[in-house]
C-alpha cells in the first residue's frame, strides 16, 4: 500500500434503486480505500449491497439505479461526484468523467470487473480466442495479428494447456474453472492496476476455486495488480485478503486488517457471521446462528441497522446511527480489545504503516449512553422465529 | 442411533444413454457412466452425508436410490425390500416413507399455489390424513419454524430460508421415516444457513429420521453428517465416521478436497490448488482406479527401479506433457524444469529422453502417449479396481478407504505409516 495517495478512494458512495415500492437503498454512504497493489474484501450476505458497490465504482449501474451521492476517485481522475447544485438537487460535477471517457480510458486498460458467472460473461456464439482478442483491439493500440498473440499467451498464463488449439473453441468447450481463468486472462490482457472481482470464485467447486485462488496470487504478485474482491465467503477472505470491509444493509459496518478482523472482532454482526459458519477444520457442536433475516434496504431500522438482528442489542442502539469511527477505549462493553493499547492509538499507528486502521460502527465503542442503557430483545427471537413476515417479493439480491 | 439398517445400496449402478432418435440405434453411442457400483448402507436415525463435486454423480445417485430413475443395475433395499424390483402400488406405498428436499426452494414450490395447499398435497397423494390435513398444517409450520398463520401465503412472500423451510414441512406431511437432502443450504445464506441446520437436527431428534445429505460444502457436512461417503466419478472412494473422515482422511481425492477448502482463519496455513487438471469424462472414465489421472501419490510401477524424487519428477514431466502446460524451447530447458541435474538412468531415461525429442518436434501427443503407457499403465492403480478397509483411528466404525496404497496395510491396530493412533494429533 503506498504512503500517500491510495490507489481507488470510495467516499460516501449511496447507490438507489427507484422502485414502484419505494426508493432501495442499496448502498447508503460507504467508504473505503485501495492501495496499489492491496486485495480489499467487501463481504456480506446477499442484500449487502456489495455487489452494487462494486458496479458504482465502475459505473455500471443501471435503471433504476443511480448513484446519488459521494466520490470516487482513482489515481487522481474522478470516476463518480455527486454536488449539491444551486437549486439543491443532486448533481454530477464538472469534474466527473465523461461516459465516454470512462470507456476509452478506464474500464477494461485501467480497471477491469470479473463477474460470478463465467458463462454468462462469455458470448457463447463466438470463439474464446477471438473474445479475448477482440477485448485486447478495443483496449490496446496493437493490431489484429499482434492481438492475437497476446491473447494467446495471456492463456497461457493463466494455465489453460494447449492455448493456440483451444483458442478456437468455444465457451461450452471449456469447463467452469477453465472460463473462469478465461475472464482473468481477459482481465489482465491490459494490465490494469484495479480488477473487481464479484463472486468470481463462487460458481467453482472447492478444488477448482483453489486452484483460482492460487492464480490469483501469482499474478498479484508478478503484475502487483490491486483487487477489490466481493464474496460472501469467509473462508476465502481469510485466505486472500489483506483488508476487508464487512457490509450490512447497505453501509460498511467494520473495515479492518485481515487478521484484525478474524481476531479482534469489535462489530457483534462480524462475530455473529463468524460463529454461524460450520468449519471445516474442526467439529463444531452446535451453530449459533443469528436470528431472522436481513430487512430489506426499502426501510431500513432505524439507528444502527443491525439492531433488530443484534444480540448485543440496547435501547440506544434503536435511537443514535452509531458512527463510523476506530472504537473507543473503555467503551467496549465485551471487552474484545485486550492488548491495552488504546484503540484510537492504534488505529493511527496502523494508518502511519499503511495498515487498515481499524474501524467500527457500533454504539457500543461510543459515549453515547450505551452501558446504561435498557436491553433490547432483539426483535427477531431466537433462530425459529424466521421473523419478518413482510417480505414482498422474496429477497432482492443485490 | 441405532444399528439397524434402513437402507441399503448394493452396487447400484445408473448409466445414461446418449442415443436420440432412429439413427443412434443403430450407431450406438457410448453411455455416461454417472452412479458406477456404489454399496453403502444408512442405519436408522443417521445422517449420512455425499459429499463431491459437480459432475461426480451425487444427484444421481439420490435420486436412483428414491427410484426417480430406473437403476441401470444393483439393488436398493428399503426395510429389507428391493426398490429396484418394485412397481406400481407397492413403490407408492414404499414412498410415502421417503421424501426429497431440493436444492433450490424458490423452484420447488409451485409460485401459484398457497403454502397450506402445498404442504397438504403429499398427504392428498397418500390419502392421509383425511378431514385433518389443515390442522397438521398448522403444526407442521410451527415444527419448522414458520408462523401457523401463514397458511395462506404464497412462496414468494417468503425468504430463502422460509423457503426451504416449507420445502421440510412438505417432507415430513406423509411422516416419513428417510428424507434425502440435495444440497439443502447451498442456496442460502451463512446465517440462514446455521438456523436450517439446526432445525433439520431438531427435527431429526423429535421424528426420529434418517437422512441421506448431499452437500458440496464440507463444512456444512462435517456438521451435520454422522458419517460421510466421498464421491469421484461415479464412485464412492472413501467411507468412514465424520470425524475419522476429516482428522484421519485416507484417500488422496479426500486429502486434497480438504486441503482445498479455505479455512476462515488468517493465520490457518493455507495449501491450496493442491489438484491440477478437471475431472475426466464419465462417458470413458479411467482404468482402476478413477482418480489416477490427477492423484498426486500414483504408485510408481514395479517394473522401475527409482527413488520417490525421482518418481515424483517423472509423474510431474508426464503430466505436464498431457496437458502441455509448458513451453519447451530447447532440451536443457525442459530438463532443468522438470529434472534439475540429471535425467534418471535406464529405461526411465530412455523413456523421458525420447519424450522430450517428441515434444521439442512438436509431437505432444505422441509424446504423452508415450509416457502414460511407460509410467502410469503399468501402474497398480491402473490395473486393479481398489477396494480396501483401514484401521479408523476415531470411533470403531469401519473406514473404507478405495485407494491402493492400503494394499499392504492388513486391518490390524499397527498402522503401515508408522503413525501412533494414541498419540494422534486433536
Amino acid at each position: 500500500m503506498s504512503q500517500s495517495e491510495p490507489l481507488l478512494r470510495v467516499e460516501n458512495l449511496k447507490t438507489q434503486f427507484f422502485t414502484e415500492e419505494g426508493t432501495v437503498r442499496a448502498v447508503d454512504g460507504v467508504s473505503f480505500e485501495v492501495g496499489e497493489g492491496e486485495l480489499v474484501g467487501l463481504v456480506g450476505e446477499s442484500g449487502a449491497g456489495k455487489s452494487v458497490a462494486a458496479q458504482s465504482i465502475m459505473r455500471l449501474v443501471e435503471e433504476p439505479g443511480r448513484i446519488v451521492d459521494g466520490t470516487v476517485t482513482y489515481k487522481g481522475r474522478t470516476l463518480v461526484d455527486i454536488e449539491r447544485g444551486p437549486d439543491g438537487d443532486l448533481r454530477e460535477s464538472e469534474a466527473m468523467l465523461s461516459r465516454r471517457e470512462m470507456r476509452t480510458d478506464i474500464r477494461g486498460t485501467e480497471i477491469a470487473i470479473i463477474f460470478q458467472d463465467p458463462m454468462e460473461s462469455l458470448n457463447p456464439v463466438f470463439t474464446v480466442g477471438g473474445q479475448v482478442r477482440e477485448f485486447i483491439e478495443l483496449n490496446r493500440d496493437v493490431s489484429g495479428a499482434e492481438a492475437e498473440e497476446i491473447a494467446i499467451d495471456m492463456l497461457r498464463e493463466v494455465g489453460i494447456p494447449e492455448p493456440v488449439k483451444r483458442y478456437d473453441e468455444y465457451p461450452h468447450q471449456f469447463s467452469g474453472g477453465m472460463r473462469q481463468r478465461v475472464l482473468i486472462a481477459m482481465a489482465l490482457a491490459c494490465e490494469p492496476s484495479l480488477i473487481i472481482a464479484d463472486e468470481p470464485t463462487t460458481a467453482l467447486d472447492v478444488t477448482v476455486e483453489g486452484q483460482i485462488l492460487d492464480l490469483v496470487d501469482d499474478l498479484q504478485e508478478k503484475y502487483d495488480t490491486a483487487f477489490v474482491w466481493v464474496t460472501h465467503d469467509m473462508g476465502v477472505v481469510a485466505e486472500i485478503c489483506d483488508s476487508v470491509n464487512v457490509m450490512y444493509l447497505g453501509e460498511v459496518i467494520e473495515q479492518a486488517d485481515v487478521d484484525d478482523l478474524f481476531h479482534d472482532t469489535k462489530h457483534p454482526y462480524t462475530r455473529a457471521l463468524l460463529r454461524s459458519i460450520p468449519r471445516p477444520d474442526r467439529t463444531v457442536e452446535s451453530l449459533d446462528p443469528i436470528g431472522g433475516v436481513m430487512p430489506e434496504a426499502i426501510n431500513p431500522p432505524s439507528g444502527c441497522r443491525f439492531h433488530t438482528r443484534c444480540p448485543d442489542a440496547r435501547e440506544v442502539c434503536r435511537e443514535v446511527h452509531p458512527t463510523h469511527a476506530p472504537p473507543e477505549e473503555g467503551a467496549d462493553a465485551a471487552g474484545a480489545g485486550n492488548d491495552g493499547a488504546r484503540p484510537a492509538d492504534a488505529a493511527r499507528a496502523a494508518e502511519a504503516d499503511g495498515r487498515q486502521p481499524h474501524l467500527v460502527s457500533c454504539v457500543k465503542y461510543e459515549s453515547v449512553g450505551y452501558e446504561h442503557s435498557e436491553s433490547l430483545e432483539a426483535e427477531a427471537t431466537g433462530a425459529f422465529a424466521g421473523g419478518l413476515a413482510e417480505m414482498r417479493g422474496g429477497e432482492r439480491d443485490e | 442411533m441405532s444399528d439397524d439398517v434402513l437402507l441399503r445400496v448394493e452396487d447400484l449402478t445408473k448409466h445414461f444413454s446418449q442415443s436420440s432418435g432412429i439413427l443412434d440405434t443403430f450407431l450406438s453411442k457410448p453411455s455416461v457412466r454417472a452412479v458406477d457400483g456404489v454399496s453403502f448402507d444408512i442405519r436408522e436415525g443417521e445422517t449420512l452425508g455425499l459429499v463431491g463435486e459437480s459432475g461426480c454423480g451425487k444427484s444421481t445417485l439420490a435420486r436412483t436410490v428414491l427410484r426417480l430413475l430406473d437403476p441401470t443395475d444393483g439393488a436398493v433395499y428399503f426395510k429389507g425390500e428391493n426398490l429396484a424390483e418394485l412397481s406400481g402400488g407397492d413403490l407408492r406405498r414404499q414412498r410415502r416413507d421417503m421424501q426429497m428436499i431440493f436444492q433450490d426452494p424458490q423452484s420447488s414450490l409451485d409460485p401459484r399455489m398457497k403454502v397450506g395447499p402445498i404442504v397438504e398435497e403429499p398427504m392428498k397423494a397418500h390419502g392421509l390424513y383425511e378431514g385433518e390435513r389443515e390442522a397438521r398444517v398448522r403444526e407442521l409450520l410451527e415444527k419448522v419454524g414458520l408462523d401457523p398463520h401463514h397458511y395462506n401465503r404464497y412462496p414468494h412472500q417468503f425468504s430463502g430460508g422460509q423457503r426451504q423451510r416449507i420445502n421440510l414441512a412438505r417432507a415430513l406431511a406423509v411422516n416419513p421415516e428417510f428424507i434425502v437432502c440435495d444440497e439443502p443450504v447451498s442456496a442460502l445464506d451463512v446465517s440462514i444457513q446455521a438456523q436450517v441446520l439446526n432445525t433439520m437436527r431438531e427435527l431429526q431428534e423429535e421424528f426420529g429420521l434418517t437422512y441421506l445429505f448431499i452437500a458440496h460444502d464440507l463444512s456444512v457436512i462435517r456438521h451435520i453428517a454422522d458419517r460421510v461417503a466421498v464421491m469421484y466419478l461415479g464412485n464412492v472412494v472413501e467411507l468412514a465416521e465424520t470425524e475419522e473422515l476429516f482428522e484421519n482422511p485416507q484417500h488422496p481425492y479426500t486429502d486434497a478436497l480438504l486441503e482445498s477448502i479455505p479455512v476462515p482463519d488468517p493465520r490457518a496455513d493455507g495449501v491450496r490448488g493442491v489438484l491440477d487438471g478437471d475431472v475426466p469424462s464419465p462417458i470413458d472414465p479411467p482404468s482402476g482406479c478413477r482418480f489416477r489421472t490427477r492423484c498426486p501419490d500414483l504408485i510408481r510401477p514395479t517394473e522401475y527401479e527409482m527413488d520417490a524424487a525421482t518418481w515424483d519428477a517423472v509423474l510431474a514431466f508426464s503430466r505436464a506433457v498431457e496437458r502441455r502446460s509448458f513451453e519447451a524451447p530447447d532440451r536443457p530447458t525442459v530438463r532443468r524444469q522438470f529434472f534439475g541435474d540429471g535425467l534418471p538412468g535406464g529405461d526411465v531415461g530412455g523413456h523421458v529422453e525420447r519424450a522430450i525429442d517428441e515434444v521439442l518436434a512438436d509431437e505432444w501427443d505422441a509424446a504423452a502417449d508415450r509416457l502414460t503407457e511407460a509410467f502410469e499403465e503399468p501402474s497398480i492403480c491402473a490395473r486393479e479396481e481398489p477396494s480396501y478397509t483401514v484401521e479408523p483411528r476415531y470411533g470403531t466404525d469401519e473406514h473404507r478407504a478405495d485407494c491402493h496404497l492400503h494394499r499392504d496395510d492388513t486391518p490390524s491396530p499397527e498402522r503401515v505409516d508408522g503413525e501412533d493412533p494414541a498419540t494422534a494429533d486433536d
